[in-house]
């Protein structure tokens, strides 16, 4: 799928922005998560330092009053009175006096000598005695069954040590709450023993709800806690005691839930911002996108319309104007100016022969086609004009001068043709023009007018050139219905002008359809040398002296697949004028020498006899292919014969001399064929290196009846033998000819009185027959007769 | 010069917690004899109080001994005296003393008096009787109460000097207010040999006390 350009500039540009967005809200939040950490560690630690500095002096506190305590002297009468019940009361007594939470006596070996917490009595241990014996005292905390309390532990001297006097606080839910409410922090305490002794013990007060989860924080001294609220919390222990016997910590606690509580409305701001941000920022791409694709839309509009042909009308000003839309609109104008000049050239070429100026073909048929369209039964001529000898002009005078000849011409006929016709050039030296005429009385008096106008000769460089020109009319309405059909019938009226050496034809109709055959016939021609579609026929020539068959003559037929059969002369003439004729004597000789071969393994001994056009005389490699063909089909010269026609040889008396030497040398017998009609002198005839006469048919076919033709035979076979040739009738249809000739000495005979050309097998079969029924004088077989009546 | 430690059949209790130790002696005229009392570095144990005691060596006394009271402290610091003698606590200072004793064996108390009180006060039981003053913590004497036998206390060089002869001591003790060890302050047995007896002990100096209250004691105890 292709997106739109707008897509292309929308999307990176929304890409940009979402990632953008998530990038500073990602930031934020992480900061804020930072920071939020960050001052939770930072008040815990101050914390820390106000727990520190709380405990420190409630302790210096506890050892003012504890040292005072035991230097009073009552307090020390008391003790060595050594009576527990003085001593306990003495105990409880100062405990109210100082307002301490516990006041505990020991001997000097730790064992309890008194105690107010009688429920917890308790033993010092040996480490803590030798601590105050060595400090004189120690501040410290001791956990006692399930409390804690921080006390500070005093010899009682009197003067000397006599005993150790204890003096604590408790470490209890009002002290935690106490240091909440100084720090504002939630704190906890706990604390155990470590080993199974008399003072076992352990210890738990919290400021807070029950934790579910404690969870050290990697590489900090700082836990996250979660309590069963869901609400979590930063932790930092802080070790209060840890010796042999105990550890006692307190935690301070910061709640995380809390704080990102506080930063919700900033997050919420920056997500409002952020958003806002990215709406602007679509809104912002819409509009740049839009500032770029509508001038893009106006250029691909307008470039339609150019597509479309509308390359002259104003468009619209385009909406934007910066500088680069501007610059490409002014390409585009001009663009568009530079597309309609150029097509206006082309046009104009299209329609309009580059060296006269003259229109073409193709607008002197969109001319014609105009005027019929406007029809009221208006009658016009197209005249097509054909410059004679134009090329022998080029020839003599070269291409300059042929070229201004050209133009002269075309200027004088544009001029006679004036305002109501037009005139096209449409070859070389091929013009036609379109002549209105209001009636077709005028036609005559106008191309006559046309003829003597045009026919002044033309001045060149000095040179007075004669024009001749020839015309070939068609005329509207009566020879055809559209232009292209008026156009080819007054070419096709000029060309049978030509072909009749005339200046002036107006078409006829059926001229067009004669034209027509002979073109299927050319282009039929072809495929039927091709695909074998032509055959030979065979007619037996019979020999007088033997009264053997010892000649046939092949004669090519074409049945066309639709048009029958059509007449050699028709379709020979057709192959010399197309240039067919060099593959169809080709096809014929290859044809003759393999039925040749075959008759000779047949035992079939006849010699065949072939025609030769002009056409094949005048083509030179033709004595090399006939050696050629006899070797392939192990063939020699004299199974072969040659005919050519005495007006065929008269075209070009002294090259088919040269020709018939050739085929002479290679040892085939040659015969004049049609002889009788060719204009030949008796001297031409008798240096022909020829060994026969064939006597045109026309002498023959009606011989008994017509004198002329019995002196003209009869003189021509005389002439024939006295200098040495050999001669045929052919055309014999009568017994009564066959008697003639026969008795005039004629050496063959052909004709369909023996047997009409037939195909090679049917000759085949009428061969065998002929020669096993004993053919002879007088005697014609009645097969014959009746092959003859059937083929007739 | 050492003294030579080894077990002994005979073996004499004198104080509440006392252990016993053996002294040999050697043989020697019934002059006079030294005891030097050391500590445990060599120095001479100041207030060291030796006391020997045999089936002839008897000694009593009817003076009234004097604990005086100089410069706020107590003049003799260690005052040995015998059973049933008279000890006068006259106050030299010019300020007031509240003496006081929580000692069993003579527990008393003489409140705030300048000038020598009229009653000396009568030690009848044999021990020690450590000595305070309510007013001023940093005060404190001894009296050491002896039964029988004959007792002295060092001078500077740690040195007291008996004329009784030595065969006739049975037991030798000394007696220390700083004493750290009490295993080895008793002898039993017959003393002999040299003229003179030098005795190591382990004493206990109390820690030196600090001016300022404040840091009197250790912030925290961990």
């Amino acid at each position: 799928m292709k997106l739109s350009l707008r897509s292309h500039i929308l999307l990176p540009f929304i890409a940009l922005i979402v990632v953008t967005s998530i990038a500073i809200i990602g930031s934020v939040l992480f900061a804020t998560r930072n920071n939020i950490n960050n001052q939770a560690e930072e008040t815990l630690h101050t914390g820390k330092r106000i727990f520190e500095r709380l405990m420190s002096v409630r302790g210096d506190q506890l050892i003012t009053s504890s040292e005072i305590l035991v230097s009073d002297f009552g307090f020390k009468t008391a003790i060595a009175s050594e009576d527990k019940n003085t001593i306990l009361s003495a105990l409880e007594n100062y405990q109210q006096r100082i307002n301490v939470d516990l006041m505990m006596i020991h001997h000097l070996d730790g064992t309890l000598l008194s105690t107010t917490n009688k429920k917890h009595p308790y033993q010092l241990t040996k480490e803590i005695i030798d601590k105050t014996r060595e400090n004189g005292g120690v501040l410290t905390t001791l956990l006692i069954k399930d409390s804690a309390y921080q006390v500070a532990i005093l010899p009682v001297m009197a003067p000397t040590t006599i005993a150790w006097a204890t003096v604590g606080v408790a470490i209890d839910d009002k002290f935690a709450n106490e240091l909440k409410t100084l720090t504002n922090l939630d704190i906890s305490f706990s604390g155990n023993t470590k080993n199974r002794d008399v003072n076992m013990a352990s210890f738990h007060i919290s400021t807070l709800p029950a934790t579910s989860t404690k969870q050290r924080q990697s590489n900090e001294e700082m836990m996250l806690v979660t309590t069963s609220q869901e609400e979590e919390f930063l932790s930092l222990p802080i070790p209060i005691t840890e010796n042999n016997d105990f550890l006692i910590h307190a935690y301070v606690f910061s709640s995380l839930t809390s704080a990102y509580a506080q930063f919700n409305p900033l997050k919420l701001q920056i997500f409002v911002i952020t958003i806002l941000a990215f709406i602007f920022s679509i809104i912002g791409a819409l509009l740049i996108s839009k500032n770029i694709t509508q001038p893009i839309a106006f250029f691909v509009k307008a470039a339609r319309r150019i597509s479309d042909g509308h390359y002259n009308e104003k468009n619209a000003q385009c909406v934007q104007n910066t500088r680069e839309i501007s610059e490409l609109e002014e390409s585009f104008r001009k663009m568009q100016t530079g597309i309609a000049e150029r097509e206006t050239k082309i046009l104009h070429q299209a329609y309009h022969d580059t060296l006269t100026g003259l229109p073409n073909r193709t607008q002197i048929k969109d001319h014609i086609s105009k005027l019929i369209k406007k029809g009221h039964g208006s009658e016009f001529s197209v005249i097509s004009i054909n410059i004679i000898g134009f090329s022998q002009i080029n020839d003599t005078f070269g291409f300059d001068v042929g070229d201004n000849f050209l133009k002269t011409f075309a200027e004088r006929l544009n001029e006679t043709t004036g305002n109501n016709s037009l005139a096209a050039r449409l070859s070389a030296d091929d013009f036609i023009t379109v002549i209105t005429s209001a009636c077709l009385d005028t036609i005559s008096k106008d191309t006559k007018h046309l003829k003597e106008t045009l026919e002044k000769s033309i001045n060149i460089s000095g040179i007075d050139i004669a024009v001749s020109i020839r015309l070939g009319v068609s005329l509207y309405p009566e020879h055809g219905a559209d232009a292209e059909q008026l156009l080819r019938r007054s070419g096709i009226a000029l060309n049978v002008a030509e072909s009749r050496n005339i200046c002036l034809d107006f078409y006829e109709p059926g001229e067009e359809k004669e034209h027509l055959k002979r073109i299927r016939l050319i282009s039929d021609l072809g495929d039927a040398i091709k695909n074998n579609d032509l055959v030979m026929y065979y007619q037996p020539k019979v020999d007088l002296h033997t009264q053997t068959i010892t000649q046939v003559e092949a004669l090519i037929r074409w049945i066309h697949k639709d048009l029958g059969f059509i007449p050699p002369d028709d379709f020979i003439g057709l192959a010399e004028s197309s240039g067919m004729m060099p593959d169809l004597t080709r096809w014929v000789l290859t044809s003759v020498a393999a039925q040749a071969k075959l008759w000779r393994q047949q035992k079939i001994d006849v010699v065949v006899a072939i025609n030769l056009s002009a056409h094949d005389i005048a083509h030179d490699g033709l004595p090399s292919f006939i050696t050629q063909l006899l070797s392939n089909h192990q063939l020699t010269a004299r199974d072969l014969m040659l005919e050519i026609t005495e007006s065929a040889v008269m075209e070009n008396p002294h090259q088919a001399i040269q020709v018939l030497e050739q085929f002479k040398s290679l040892g085939i017998d040659l015969s004049i064929d049609d002889f009788g009609t060719g204009y030949s002198s008796l001297s031409q005839l008798k240096s022909m290196p020829v060994d026969e006469l064939k006597i045109d048919k026309s002498f023959i076919l009606n011989l008994e009846n017509n004198k002329d033709d019995q002196v003209i035979v009869q003189s021509t076979i005389q002439l024939g033998h006295n200098i040495g040739l050999r001669i045929v009738a052919e055309g014999v249809e009568t017994q009564a000819a066959w008697h003639l000739l026969e008795q005039w000495g004629c050496d063959k005979l052909q004709g369909y009185f023996i047997s009409r050309p037939v195909p090679a097998d049917d000759f085949s079969a009428w061969y065998r027959h002929y020669q096993a029924s004993e053919f002879c004088k007088n005697q014609i077989p009645n097969n014959l007769e009746l092959t003859r009546k059937n083929n007739i | 010069m050492k003294i030579h430690y080894f077990s002994s059949p005979k073996s004499l209790s004198i104080f509440d917690g006392g252990i016993l130790l053996v002294l040999f002696f050697l043989s020697s005229p019934a002059w006079a004899w030294t005891v030097t009392v050391l500590d445990q570095n060599g120095q001479p144990a100041q207030n060291a109080v030796v006391h020997i005691s045999g089936k002839d060596i008897t000694s009593s006394s009817t003076d009234v001994a004097i604990m005086d009271q100089v410069n706020r402290q107590y003049n003799p610091h260690v005052l040995a005296i015998h059973k049933n003698q008279k000890v006068s606590f006259p106050n030299s200072d010019n300020v007031r003393h509240h003496v006081y004793s929580f000692s069993k064996t003579k527990s008393f108390e003489m409140k705030l008096y300048a000038g020598t009180p009229n009653t000396p006060i009568t030690f009848e039981n044999e021990g020690v009787v450590v000595l305070g003053c309510n007013i001023h913590d940093s005060m404190l004497g001894y009296i050491v109460v002896y039964d029988d036998g004959k007792f002295g206390i060092v001078d500077d060089a740690g040195k007291i000097v008996f004329s009784e002869p030595k065969k006739a001591v049975t037991s030798l003790n000394i007696w220390h207010p700083n004493l750290a060890d009490k295993t080895k302050t008793h002898y039993s047995g017959h003393l002999s040999g040299h003229d003179s007896i030098t005795v190591t002990i382990n004493i206990t100096h109390p820690p030196k006390k600090n001016p300022s209250k404040k840091n009197k004691f250790g912030r925290f105890y961990k």
